[in-house]
């Protein structure tokens, strides 16, 4: 009895602890808060149900993570395929950036919060595991199929991403290749801005 | 500047704390190599850190879901115990055994509930103030969170913080009052300061007393007293001059510079309104030149910008919602 109740207790900590975490990375992938709620709530019931043996270990983190990403995957074939797709079928596009040597931002958080989410998803996955999930590169390699190397890579890509767009924001108020850019954003041809960059 | 591939790779080693002795070695080479680097790496760090906020805009209530959670647990518990139908005797010693471990249990409950569980406070929109068990005051900055014990054991005092806060710490007694973030502990007895803790960077900055601040990792400690700066940067942790005045000016609504370089004073502007401010410094020998000495408190930013103006001499515009001082 002792012994349980010390587990229950290192349960719920980590309940605590992971909620928030998983629901908003879950919220990356799938746009209803209130279905990430409840696949995250239904995989803390599975810990107790089947996988007590993790509880109080590092490795919980990993499965929690590993395990809202299928969910939300299954969740996401059932609802929409699309999103699904670009999720599980990896490619990666050729991106070049131009060198661009502009004054230091104005609004740097305004300009990183916009440029998250303009990420392209996989990307922004990958990022969400390290930012929030605290995963090592190779548990991201393992949740979500991909290299090592290609985390890497994904990781820098979306803070290279960030850094353009801390760039651009200054961009724009100052020429007008800036304002095509931005006109380009505003009709959602985001092709064509990079285009521009 | 654009940095080639294997720096953002260090870069993003060094960012999600994967990187090895060497690759931090590598990293600290090239930021020494140009001063152009270290400015280029900083603003990767300050990308790295409010790329948090954003991402953890939408909260969720875990307070709320463990409470829904909660039975179906317990039925799970439950589960596990026979129930069977044994002779009259036994099952009375049974009933016995049971409501003596159920006393037992409830007792142990209560001491472990009252030792264990935490009270969880955030500060979703607004700054917000927390009286703790003991009467201390924490002042959260809007987006940081605290957890502490509902009552404080008689030994310590606890706090974890995740984010900006201030403390006001009641003295009592001899007994300790600590504050933990990811990387470092603050400890104290009576007194006030502030912990700025982020993903790279973690401050302390004190404003009056005196307090013992540790690296949990290293074990590396530092005491400060009022007017000083703990700083843990780069995997050191280094007591450094308290330079930034308006380190409470989200807490006080007092912004106050002296002697402040005009650029500095658009800088500290710019965090407290949350509006971009810059300045054409390119060719004004007056915006890079220029010194400040003024006092705001609660004042809003039309009034602050017209003082500005008639300090320096210069001019402002707007451009949407940014303001650009130019010299005429």
């Amino acid at each position: 009895m002792q012994k349980d109740s010390s587990l229950y207790i290192l349960y719920k900590q980590a309940f605590h602890a992971y909620y928030q975490p998983l629901c908003q990375y879950a919220l990356t992938l799938v746009a209803s808060a209130a279905d990430c709620e409840d696949m995250v709530q239904e995989i803390f019931l599975h810990v107790w149900e089947k996988k007590k043996e993790l509880i109080g270990k590092e490795e919980l983190r990993y499965y929690l993570f590993t395990a809202i990403r299928n969910r939300c995957l299954n969740y996401l074939q059932k609802n929409k395929k699309d999103r699904f797709t670009q999720l599980t079928e990896w490619e990666e596009p050729v991106e070049t950036i131009i060198e661009r040597d502009w004054e230091e931002p104005v609004d740097l958080a305004g300009a990183v919060a916009e440029a998250l989410d303009r990420l392209p998803l996989r990307c922004r996955e990958v990022f969400v595991l390290s930012r929030m999930g605290k995963l090592t590169y190779q548990q991201i390699a393992e949740t979500t199929g991909i290299s090592v190397k290609t985390v890497e890579n994904q990781i820098g890509k979306a803070l290279k991403i960030m850094r353009l767009f801390v760039r651009e924001k200054r961009l724009f108020s100052l020429s007008p290749v800036g304002a095509i850019i931005w006109l380009a954003h505003c009709v959602g041809v985001p092709a064509l801005s990079w285009f521009f960059l | 500047m654009q940095i080639n591939d294997q720096i953002l790779s260090l870069i993003t080693a060094r960012l999600t704390q994967t990187a090895s002795p060497q690759q931090l070695e590598q990293l600290e080479r090239w930021i020494e190599a140009a001063p152009g680097n270290r400015d280029e790496y900083d603003t990767y760090v300050k990308i790295w850190e409010a790329s948090g906020a954003p991402l953890r805009a939408h909260t969720f209530d875990a307070a709320a879901a463990w409470s829904k959670m909660g039975p179906l647990l317990n039925k799970e518990e439950r589960r596990g115990e026979p129930i069977g139908s044994q002779k009259p005797l036994l099952r009375s010693i049974r009933w016995i055994a049971i409501a003596a471990s159920m006393i037992l249990l409830a007792g142990t409950g209560y001491y472990l509930w009252t030792r264990l569980s935490t009270e969880h406070a955030v500060a979703t929109n607004t700054h917000q103030s927390v009286t703790l068990p003991d009467g201390s005051i924490v002042t959260l900055r809007k987006g940081s969170a605290i957890s502490y014990a509902p009552r404080f054991n008689s030994a310590q005092r606890v706090v974890e913080l995740e984010g900006e806060a201030f403390f006001q710490v009641k003295h009592d007694g001899g007994q300790s009052f600590s504050v933990l973030t990811g990387r470092v502990e603050v400890k104290v007895t009576g007194t006030s300061f502030l912990v700025r803790s982020g993903d790279v960077r973690e401050e302390v900055m004190v404003s009056s007393g005196r307090v013992v601040v540790t690296d949990r990792e290293k074990g590396s400690q530092l005491v400060l007293t009022a007017g000083q700066e703990a700083l843990l940067y780069n995997n050191r942790l280094q007591q450094v001059q308290l330079t930034d005045l308006n380190y409470l000016a989200w807490q006080t609504g007092v912004l106050e510079f002296h002697n402040t370089p005009f650029l500095k004073v658009l800088e500290d502007l710019e965090r407290y309104y949350k509006v971009s401010i810059s300045a054409d410094s390119k060719d004004s020998v007056v915006i890079q030149k220029a010194i400040v000495t003024v006092r705001f408190k609660n004042q809003p930013l039309e009034q602050v910008l017209d003082e500005l103006v008639l300090i320096t001499g210069l001019q402002t515009r707007k451009e949407g919602e940014a303001v650009i001082f130019y010299e005429k």
